[in-house]
């Protein structure tokens, strides 16, 4: 890697070694799909798209000559900001949370893994298109049938205590998140891995039992970072100390008041991070967080309100980043519970919600209707041909639920929690909604434990939920799908039809084939519908203005959004 | 008197043991299942669920955790927090200062302010700076203290940016941006109870000013100011001091309010946030700990009291 | 509901403006007097009920009751009452019932203190030695003798704890522990409407003036009741 050499490389940071032509060969099969999410998000002419200088040609990148847009990709994020990056300062974040536990493997939320993904890396990662680059792992090659990975890792990268990472510490990690005891948030998909091998120093294959089109994507979220073999082996506890290899070291934390990390001075991303220190500090009370950007308390808050969008934006000291993102609202029906039990009623009430109001009441216009399937616009296996298969149409609703024999309508319980807005908000425009129709419909609002306790025991009628895939790949709609799942579990839905394609959709290798399965999969979903989609919601941050680089992640990416903090810098 | 003391100790240490094994066995009674909270959404199948209440101790028969938790306590180990799995201890002795810090601030300013009104309204009794003063302290003890809270925090933190509107510094590290952090939170907590102290001199001056003694005072060509400050209002401010020790009651009520609004570290967010994430150790602890606080708050105030007043004697 | 109309000042069609809903602020305020009135009511008559009972028990009897219903009391009075409604409405879960049972229970502390103190020095009357003599059973004697002497303070103490229960209502359901929504109450619309501020200041400002008001009204009952029941003052 020379002095010269473009930002764009410089992030990417390939390692002297030249990738195989195989390898090529299928990460531009892999990379596609990614791409051509990026190129759609040009196209609806995001702000900072528009605003990025042509960088440099990226032929050198594997599986990126397929589209222009791959180098927009890889040029660090400079949103409406200027000039060149100045190292050093103190960023301030006010969090949405405290994050309960310091252990990268296990999820507990997208404040938590802001912080994660300060100290740790994973073998992969994304870059803001949602394209996999390498991380920790300089390459790697799948074979032809799917069933052997083997990375090699990039070399001379050293863990916080200065040891040297091998494929050791990669073993140690996965054989980790497999451990039962450990309550990893990846443990279903890491235990496909029936075979770990180290090869030597610097390389390790991983042998599957099947195919699984999506695991590579895994390997770039921070719930697969590789730890430390020598600090793991040492008795060291991840859930309260951190060694690890990210852009930052945890330097002090004291629960619920500040996490502070400062800069890794050997960190593996030539020149960065470029700040010299990050105080994390979680905020109760969401006005609050606010109030403290506001202030000029914080540089910057995650979660800002939506409410509080518009006068932040309006605000001449602060910037909201924000995104579309792929986080929905839906309605899950339990279907052990009449009249739920019947698809034609949930159907029926698919036609009743307006999404509108929604939108207005619980986003304050930042969202986006879903009347189709949940896959989003972003990806590759969009299906636009399903949209407006649910639209408001409370009378088609009234004389759909004539036709399941409802005709003077039911009584139930809708379950949501009086804990976050959304959720609440959502829940009182569903309920109104359904009395519009003549369904006598109650509300229970719980605190968010109580309704998570339900949900897993399966004890309401029908509830209101905020998820997000959680990798880009549509295989995500297994773990809300598939019999078996924690969802299925709690709503008590399962379908063989589903479940066959969902199999089909995660062995296959062609990405025609893929989307030809899910189209298909998105349309038994919807004629079943266990649960009705509801809005896509955008998420956002708000930052006062000397804050430069950062930027919102699209789509699913957004829950990876704290990724940017290594390229953000302070204006003087 | 030392009789007296004693006899107070030992009721007041009575007192936070029948506590602390009420709290203790409340909790335990309630539902709610801190397993699933660890476990989060998608990971508490029933038999994870099993297993980290197996690996909590949380299977053991309710007396043994309680007898278990008991003896801790009594060795100064407050046990361990089930989602930060750190001791509670040390967290906790961070927090406790940062609350009465709160407390003792806003006290201070409600009596330096509250004290000096009450004598000017009681001085000028119907006149101008009475029915001034008298107005504040009515619309100060009718609003609610976290409406006046956030209000100094829009108007004086957010618009003006006159002080930080948010947060903690340690004194350590910033004692100027310490102090100016601690401006809003105590200001807004001490209103209430500066407007109560206020009420409160002023009705014990004016009855104080109508006694006999303060007329022979008067009477013998005393000064004024004499009467009022040198015979008056030392007998009018014992009601004032049970006042201000009941007060400290209400103040540790209001911070959890204060702290939540201005994100104040204190122990009062400690407990509510220990309180959303059904952190079963911390609550116990928490409210073991404000209420041994409390009951020696009102052991001081006692003593105090005795010390003050003259009529009062002790066996 | 009508989104489109959200976050309104005032007008003549909404005199108070709108909420994030499009929904009439003043009717809302109207209807978040009835939940905080409600619950500070029936909280009050809970205390009032249980804490006399409390007071005369303990105070009638002595000796074992005495201590079984005081030292009870003392126990309640060693946390502050927020903290102790907070902790056990989060875990019963927020309802209007939970509510009333929660408050009530805290504030009986007062009036069984209060009840106490008077019960023993009626106790030693002589009407009501009187009446033991002449053979009267205890409940009549509590009911004729005893009960009709020391309700004037109670009186008293009633109206300023309405005021208290309203305070601690609000105060929890600011938190969002205290009546769910979609019901409105003074202190959840504060606690909703305090993210509002920046947009319409309008939607904090009524249930705050309602409160204070309200509040206000109470305290300057409970002075007024105790100036007239007061026998030193009354002249």
């Amino acid at each position: 890697m020379t002095e010269q050499a473009p930002a764009w490389a410089r992030l990417l940071d390939l390692s002297s070694r030249s990738l195989n032509r195989r390898t090529v060969v299928r990460l531009g099969a892999g990379a596609v799909g990614s791409l051509a999410a990026g190129a759609l998000l040009a196209a609806c002419g995001g702000e900072q798209e528009t605003q990025r200088e042509s960088a440099p040609t990226a032929t050198s990148v594997p599986g990126t000559q397929v589209s222009p847009t791959a180098d927009m990709a890889t040029t660090p994020a400079t949103s409406p900001s200027a000039g060149e990056p100045v190292r050093g300062g103190e960023l301030i974040y006010a969090l949405s949370s405290d994050p309960p536990n310091l252990d990268p493997h296990i999820s507990t939320g997208t404040a938590a893994r802001c912080v994660k993904l300060q100290l740790y890396n994973g073998l992969l990662r994304y870059n803001d298109e949602g394209e996999l680059l390498p991380d920790l792992a300089a390459e790697w090659e799948i074979s032809d049938d799917g069933l052997q990975y083997t990375f090699i890792l990039r070399e001379g990268v050293t863990f916080h205590d200065d040891t040297p990472l091998t494929a050791e510490d990669v073993k140690v990690s996965i054989e980790r998140i497999q451990d039962e005891a450990t309550g990893a948030t990846r443990k279903v998909e890491m235990s496909g891995i029936s075979e770990i091998t180290v090869e030597d120093e610097q390389t390790i294959i991983l042998k599957l039992e099947q195919p699984h089109a999506a695991l590579l994507e895994y390997f770039a979220q921070p719930e697969t970072a590789i730890l430390s073999k020598k600090f793991l082996e040492s008795g060291g506890d991840p859930n309260t100390t951190s060694v690890g290899t990210g852009p930052f070291k945890l330097l002090s934390r004291e629960p619920g008041v500040r996490i502070e990390v400062e800069r890794n001075q050997q960190y593996h991303h030539e020149g960065r991070p470029h700040l010299d220190k990050i105080i994390f500090i979680p905020y109760q009370d969401e006005n609050t967080r606010v109030s403290a950007v506001r202030g000029g308390d914080a540089h910057m808050a995650d979660y800002v309100p939506w409410k509080d969008m518009q006068s932040i934006e309006n605000d001449p000291n602060l910037r909201l980043e924000t995104g579309q993102n792929s986080a929905f609202m839906c309605i899950q029906y339990n279907v052990r519970v009449k009249p739920f039990d019947d698809p034609k009623v949930r159907v029926a009430l698919s036609y009743a919600y307006d999404r509108k109001a929604i939108i207005d009441a619980a986003f304050f216009g930042r969202a986006i209707e879903i009347t189709g399937g949940v896959i989003p616009p972003q990806s590759w296996a969009y299906n636009e041909e399903l949209e407006g298969t649910y639209t408001y149409d409370p009378e088609k609703a009234k004389q759909l639920l004539a036709e399941a024999g409802y005709a003077n309508g039911f009584s139930v319980t809708l379950m949501s929690t009086s804990q976050y807005g959304m959720h609440q908000s959502t829940a009182q425009v569903v309920q109104n909604n359904l009395q519009a129709i003549g369904i006598d419909c109650k509300l229970e609002l719980y605190d968010w434990q109580t309704v998570v306790q339900k949900h897993t025991k399966g004890e309401y009628q029908f509830r209101i939920h905020g998820l997000a895939p959680e990798i880009l790949d549509p295989d995500f709609l297994t773990n809300f799908f598939a019999s078996g799942s924690p969802h299925s579990k709690s709503t008590g839905f399962s379908d063989q039809e589903i479940d066959r394609l969902l199999q089909e959709g995660r062995a296959a290798q062609n990405q025609e084939q893929r989307k030809q399965i899910y189209k298909r999969l998105e349309q038994r979903i919807l004629e079943l519908a266990p649960w009705t989609f509801l809005v896509y919601r955008q998420d956002g941050e708000a930052l006062r203005r000397e804050v430069q680089g950062y930027k919102h992640l699209p789509g699913a990416l957004g829950f990876f959004s704290g990724i940017m903090l290594q390229e953000t810098w302070l204006q003087k | 008197m030392g009789a007296y003391i004693i006899r107070r100790l030992i009721q007041s240490a009575l007192l936070i043991f029948v506590i602390a094994s009420l709290v203790s066995i409340f909790i335990q009674l309630l539902p709610g299942d801190p397993a699933y909270i660890i476990l989060g959404e998608t990971n508490a199948t029933p038999e994870r669920v099993a297993a980290v209440r197996r690996e909590l101790g949380l299977d053991r028969p309710l007396l043994v955790q309680y007898a278990d938790w008991l003896s801790g306590v009594v060795r100064g180990d407050l046990g361990q927090s089930l989602t930060s799995k750190r001791p509670i201890g040390p967290d906790l002795a961070k927090r406790l200062p940062r609350t009465f810090e709160l407390i003792v601030a806003s006290m201070t300013l409600a009596v330096l302010l509250g004290i000096p009104a009450g004598i000017l309204a009681a001085k000028y009794r119907n006149r101008a700076p009475d029915v001034l003063v008298s107005l504040f302290s009515v619309i100060w003890i009718s609003t609610p203290v976290f409406v006046s809270g956030t209000l100094l925090l829009l108007v004086f933190g957010v618009k003006l940016r006159l002080l930080p509107a948010t947060g903690y510094v340690s004194f350590i590290d910033d004692p100027i941006e310490h102090l100016k952090r601690l401006v809003l939170p105590a200001t807004s907590l001490a209103l209430l109870d500066m407007a109560v102290i206020l009420r409160m001199t002023r009705s014990s001056l004016l009855e104080v000013l109508g006694e006999d003694y303060v007329r022979t005072a008067r009477a013998k060509g005393l000064a004024e100011s004499s009467v009022l400050f040198r015979h008056a209002l030392r007998n009018a401010l014992i009601p004032v001091v049970t006042i201000v020790g009941l007060q400290a009651g209400t103040l540790l009520g209001g911070t959890v309010l204060i702290e939540f609004i201005f994100n104040w570290p204190g122990v009062s967010s400690y407990l509510i946030s220990a309180i959303n994430q059904r952190d079963y150790p911390v609550v116990q602890a928490v409210v073991l700990v404000i209420a041994t606080i409390f009951v020696l708050l009102n052991l001081i105030t006692d003593l105090i009291y005795a010390v003050i007043d003259p009529r009062i004697k002790y066996a | 509901m009508n989104t489109a109309m959200q976050l309104q000042g005032p007008s003549w069609e909404h005199p108070f403006g709108t909420d994030e809903y499009g929904r009439d602020l003043m009717a809302r305020v109207m209807r978040g007097s009835r939940s905080s009135l409600i619950i500070a009511l029936s909280s009050v008559a809970l205390a009032t009920v249980v804490g006399i009972g409390f007071g005369i028990i303990g105070g009638y009897f002595g000796g074992f009751w005495e201590f079984v219903t005081m030292r009870t009391v003392d126990v309640l009075l060693t946390i502050p009452p927020i903290l102790l409604a907070i902790a056990v409405v989060a875990f019963l879960g927020p309802s209007r019932i939970n509510l009333i049972l929660v408050i009530g229970f805290l504030y009986m502390t007062r009036f069984a203190r209060l009840s106490f103190a008077s019960v023993v020095q009626v106790k030693q009357r002589e009407f009501v030695e009187a009446a033991r003599v002449i053979g009267a059973r205890t409940p009549h004697i509590i009911r004729t003798a005893i009960l009709p002497n020391i309700l004037a303070p109670i009186f008293v103490q009633i109206s300023l704890s309405l005021g208290f229960a309203i305070l601690l209502e609000s105060g929890l359901s600011f938190l969002g522990l205290g009546t769910p929504p979609p019901e409105p109450t003074w202190g959840n619309m504060i606690g909703v409407g305090r993210g509002f501020m920046q947009q319409s200041g309008w939607y904090v400002f009524w249930p705050a003036l309602a409160i204070s008001v309200t509040i206000l009204c109470c305290n300057m009952l409970g002075d007024g009741l105790r100036d007239a029941l007061d026998p030193r003052l009354r002249e």
